[in-house]
């Protein structure tokens, strides 16, 4: 079997992509394993060994005709043209795409033949989003930065692949030694955006709060463009005691300086997760703009603190966690810490924070709807309800003949109500986000099999409605005698 | 670094033109799914700095 894995996005995501992949290879020993990935990005393969070829997307050549002063579309489109043409003659069985991007989804369309079997986001044959499988409706759905998700995103990768990972899927690349000068704790200066980046001043306020209360070796890790930064930091900290590697290792080297290590402090990148394969323990820094629940350290023992902003980062705290994560101590109750299963995490927040997440699981996992006695909540799933039933009377309506001219309009509208019940009722954004993504995965298709298959959504919908109703003492057939009499809206 | 922000801006910007006028005269086809994919690749050049290769 010939499997392409379309890798397109940064280091610290594709090593989320390891285990997956080993899990894939361990559910088809024979399979060739095939990479496309971007050449700035290729080095995250290395040591892969359940790889058998690495494919480069060519980025650079495409857009060095766009960018060309004459900006000659013509050249690029027939260069990209040509690579797909090529790529495409591969016939690959199945293509998994992990990217979850628009570029993704077209290259997976574009490389795909009648009986290739596709996973993650494609293109329907009129250019729409394809969603063909349910866990990549899930990721459209409910995975990303401030919503509830809690899978961690190796778990939703293997998902994808249809494997359970075992813990040996989580180790350091190939022929790969621990370094054995490595210093017992490694900072990550940097972050894979600067939103998520901890300044100069705060690092070195840490390390001189760390160095009053433990004697350990320390180095500095990051990229070349973070030299400057390190300089910085080294400037205000007992230099003697600190080992500064900033921009001085390849990937290589930095994942056998992160195995050597006892420790390895930084917010979220790419080191982090390579600690993830190598089993180091981490104290992870994690401010808003991140989902700790998707893309957390998951070596046993580690830590995440979270802050809105660096100035939540205590530095005696921080300090504290380092000190205790060392010594594989119990922490505080404010910090989240790594376990084995799902979630990921053990996190103690209010507990209702827990109620979209039990949503979810009852929405994917068939577990009991969480019940909510919130007066918002509750109108909106009245509201919900009622335009819900006034669009499967619509549908039901055109199967019966009525001329879709006449009621589109209604059922236009009833999906931006839908919508805006969403964003006005954070609680049901998960149930709506669910709904949404049912729809777009409807695909083209002749108009009787369309109207069934949205009844079928919206009939699934309504089940779910209809269970709120029943445990605030109401009917769908009381909804619809009030929209017929007002009045009965009072009662 | 802002001019070739302000390059990339522009071809994002022809890019979604021909694009459109494509579909709209042809429909969907090999030749504008590629086109598709050559305005996507357009766009992560503008809104993520680390793709650039």
């Amino acid at each position: 079997m010939k499997i392409l894995v379309l890798e397109l996005a940064r280091l610290g995501d594709i090593f989320q992509t390891w285990p997956a992949l080993r899990g894939l290879k361990r559910l088809y020993p024979e399979a060739q394993i095939e990479v496309l990935t971007r050449a700035r990005f290729e080095a995250a393969l290395e040591g892969l060994d359940v790889i058998s070829k690495k494919r480069i997307l060519p980025t650079r050549d495409i857009m060095a005709s766009l960018l060309d002063p004459e900006m000659n579309v013509k050249e690029a489109h027939e260069k990209l043209g040509a690579f797909v043409a090529e790529f495409r003659e591969e016939k690959y069985d199945w293509i998994l795409n992990f990217s979850f991007s628009p570029l993704s989804s077209y290259l997976t369309h574009a490389l795909s033949h009648e009986k290739t079997k596709v996973s993650g986001y494609s293109r329907t044959s009129d250019g729409f989003l394809a969603i063909p499988d349910d866990m990549s409706a899930y990721v459209y759905a409910q995975v990303g930065v401030g919503r509830p998700n809690r899978f961690h995103l190796a778990e939703v990768f293997a998902t994808l692949v249809g494997v359970d990972l075992q813990v040996s899927d989580w180790r350091a690349p190939k022929s790969m030694e621990p370094h054995p000068q490595a210093p017992d704790v490694l900072i990550h200066i940097g972050a894979s955006d600067n939103k998520k980046q901890i300044s100069p001043v705060k690092w070195a306020t840490i390390l001189n709060q760390f160095l009053k209360i433990s004697d350990v070796k320390i180095g500095l890790i990051g990229a070349s463009g973070e030299s400057a930064l390190a300089e910085q930091i080294m400037a205000s900290v007992p230099a003697e005691k600190i080992e500064n590697f900033v921009g001085r290792t390849s990937l290589q080297e930095l994942f056998s300086l992160i195995a050597g290590a006892r420790l390895l402090v930084g917010a979220d990148s790419a080191p982090m997760h390579m600690a993830s394969l190598t089993g180091t323990v981490c104290v992870n820094l994690s401010l808003a703009r991140v989902n700790f629940w998707e893309t957390g350290p998951r070596a046993p023992g580690s830590v995440v603190l979270r802050g809105e902003d660096e100035t939540d980062f205590a530095s005696d705290k921080v300090a504290m966690a380092m000190k205790r994560a060392l010594k594989r101590e119990k922490q505080d109750l404010t910090a989240i810490l790594s376990q084995e299963g799902t979630p990921s995490f053990w996190h103690l927040a209010p507990k209702d924070s827990d109620f979209e997440w039990n949503f979810i699981k009852a929405i994917y996992m068939g577990n009991d709807f969480p019940m909510n006695e919130n007066e918002i909540f509750r109108d909106g799933i009245i509201r919900l309800a009622d335009i819900n039933l006034l669009m499967v009377e619509q549908i039901e309506a055109v199967q019966k003949g009525t001329d879709i001219q006449k009621v589109g309009g209604i059922i236009d509208r009833g999906e931006e109500i839908i919508e805006t019940i969403g964003k006005l009722v954070p609680a049901l954004a998960p149930l709506v986000r669910w709904y949404q993504t049912e729809k777009i995965r409807i695909g083209p298709d002749t108009r009787e099999k369309l109207l069934e298959r949205s009844l079928q959504v919206q009939n699934l919908l309504q089940k779910v409605l209809n269970l709120y109703l029943e445990s605030y003492g109401l009917t769908p057939a009381d909804l619809q005698a009030q929209s017929q009499d007002p009045q009965e809206v009072k009662k | 670094m802002e001019t070739q922000d302000q390059n990339l801006k522009n071809i994002l910007l022809r890019l979604e033109k021909i694009t459109e006028e494509v579909v709209k005269t042809q429909g969907y086809t090999t030749e504008t799914e590629t086109l598709k994919m050559l305005l996507e690749l357009a766009r992560e050049q503008v809104t993520n700095e680390n793709s650039g290769s």
